[in-house]
């Protein structure tokens, strides 16, 4: 076997995790239909509050309202978190089972989660969207610029899970990921554009906040999809591909270094 | 009245035993209670920044959101400290596990709803403390008696109307998922300024997902003082109560320990 026929077939294996755990964790329609109708409710109320604050004609409203239904998108992977996940296979020494195999627990555990989050994922983004449209009457991004924002939204979703399986590898070194996982997670709806588009913070903090990860992987996204210029594009995609190589790169570090502490059958 | 009185010693004594079980591990138990604490304060850090924006939202100030939210925390605390099962009430039914309670002679529904503990809600009860004294230092001292107050009936709308739709699980499959969303989904209208929920978003909150009962009355009964308020909260409570209890006996006649087997089809 040659190097690029085994690296097809690696690549292969991680699909398949994908493909597989998308499978399994199919919680049927009424899961689905719930998990979709409350970001529905939650646009609904975003919406109630700044139509109030806004006015529903102005640009600000629209552009506000799709670039939440993204960062909501983005944002809502499975739960429990890939963080608290990894933290919780490292205590009960779960992940030294991984050392056995050929392919990398990083990638493995990574791939079978974003398969995982994929059912509810496609919910928030069939109901969010579908609200977004209902409530605004637009579609604020242009279609010949769609497969570029797709991208980004994609991109997105991978350096949220990046960071999340950063600081899971903490877990190496601490007691529980808990604390790291609520820290991060207040950092994403504080300037992930969950609750607030990136377009509505104020300005000194929108400029202080603008290039960090969470608001890279969240509310860029949904920013530069419907303020769309090629400038802001490339600029959000570079600052994207350079987080997305920091994170994955750290990880590999922590890993490498964390797998030295560890105790077959202990954590 | 003797009955009662049990049930409210267990309930306490649960807790007790949680918090002397956490207690071993130190700073797990630290860790837990202080990120909950820090979370709490980045939640309010949210409102702080959307109000340095809009300064008010149709006559909605950061004033009114320091009384939701300080209710809010309270109530969430008080539920889940003291019936933390309630958000895995459809996870047992789905594996079967309500088997472990049907032999044990405190009623189900009383087992199911306290059978769990959740250690980092101390961070929420302690941040709510805080920004009681707060509140009521800056709105005046009150507030001591009627945030809590309210809380205590908020927590029981919260325990109530979560527990009554997780108990569907005994007639849905894989049902655990969509009950730990809709725990959430109930908690969504707490946070955000009331009077933007209007129209058909209010109605859906007082029917589907019927939250508003407690969290709109609560904030009414504190906000305005008014007892007339509380009363509709405490009368949706025992409504939304009876309920549970009903869904649970007819649910118990229709549960098998084989419904593990069923779901994992």
């Amino acid at each position: 076997m040659n190097s690029s026929t085994f690296k097809i077939s690696r690549f292969s294996i991680y699909s398949l995790m994908f493909l597989l755990s998308a499978k399994e964790k199919k919680s049927g329609v009424t899961g689905w239909v719930v998990t979709g109708s409350q970001i529905a409710l939650r646009i609904g109320i975003y919406a109630g509050m700044y139509r109030v604050a806004l006015g529903s004609k102005n640009d600000l409203f629209v552009n506000g309202i799709w670039a939440i239904a993204i960062s909501q998108t983005i944002f809502g992977g499975e739960r429990p978190q890939l963080s608290l996940q990894i933290g919780r296979e490292i205590k009960d020494g779960t992940v030294s089972m991984y050392l056995l195999r050929p392919a990398s627990y990083l990638n493995q555990t990574m791939f079978s989660y974003l398969g995982r989050s994929l059912p509810s994922q496609s919910a928030i983004a069939t109901f969010g969207f579908a609200t977004a449209f209902f409530i605004t009457g637009k579609v604020p991004i242009a279609l010949v610029n769609l497969p570029l924002a797709i991208v980004l939204i994609l991109g997105g979703i991978l350096l949220t899970e990046m960071i999340e399986m950063f600081l899971g590898l903490t877990g190496f070194w601490t007691n529980d990921t808990t604390g790291v996982q609520l820290m991060n997670h207040k950092l994403d709806l504080l300037f992930g554009g969950i609750i607030i588009p990136f377009a509505l913070l104020p300005e000194t903090i929108a400029r202080i906040v603008r290039f960090t990860p969470w608001s890279v992987s969240a509310a860029q996204p949904g920013y530069v999809a419907t303020n769309f210029s090629y400038s802001l594009y490339i600029e959000m995609f570079a600052v994207l591909l350079a987080w997305l190589s920091v994170t994955y790169f750290s990880s590999v570090l922590l890993y490498k270094r964390g797998i030295k502490n560890l105790t077959t059958g202990g954590g | 009245m003797t009955k009662t009185i049990n049930y409210i010693s267990l309930t306490l004594m649960f807790v007790v035993a949680g918090l002397k079980s956490a207690w071993q591990y130190r700073i797990s138990f630290y860790v837990a209670v202080g990120a909950m604490f820090v979370n709490d304060i980045f939640l309010l850090g949210i409102w702080v920044i959307f109000f340095q924006r809009f300064k008010t939202v149709n006559g909605w100030t950061f004033e009114n959101t320091q009384y939701l939210f300080t209710t809010l925390l309270l109530a969430f605390s008080f539920a889940i400290i003291f019936f933390s099962g309630v958000l895995r009430i459809a996870e047992r039914i789905s594996q079967g596990k309500v088997d472990t309670y049907l032999t044990q002679p405190k009623s189900v529904l009383f087992r199911l709803l306290t059978d769990d503990f959740q250690l980092s809600t101390f961070g929420d009860l302690l941040f709510g403390i805080v920004m009681l004294f707060v509140v009521s230092y800056k709105f005046g001292h009150e507030n001591l008696f009627y945030i809590p107050v309210a809380a205590f009936f908020y927590a029981w709308g919260i325990v109530a109307t979560a527990g009554a739709f997780a108990l569907f699980g005994f007639w849905l499959k894989k049902f655990d998922s969509a009950a730990y969303t809709f725990f959430w989904t109930l908690d969504t209208p707490s946070m955000y300024p009331q009077n933007t929920l209007i129209g058909g978003m209010r109605i859906l909150f007082f029917t589907v997902v019927p939250s508003l009962w407690y969290i709109g009355f609560s904030y009414k009964f504190v906000k305005y003082h008014s007892f007339s308020m509380l009363l509709v909260v405490i009368a949706y409570d025992i409504v939304m109560t009876l309920f549970m209890i009903g869904l649970c006996r007819s649910g118990l006649k229709k549960y098998e320990s084989g419904n593990a087997i069923a779901t994992n089809d």
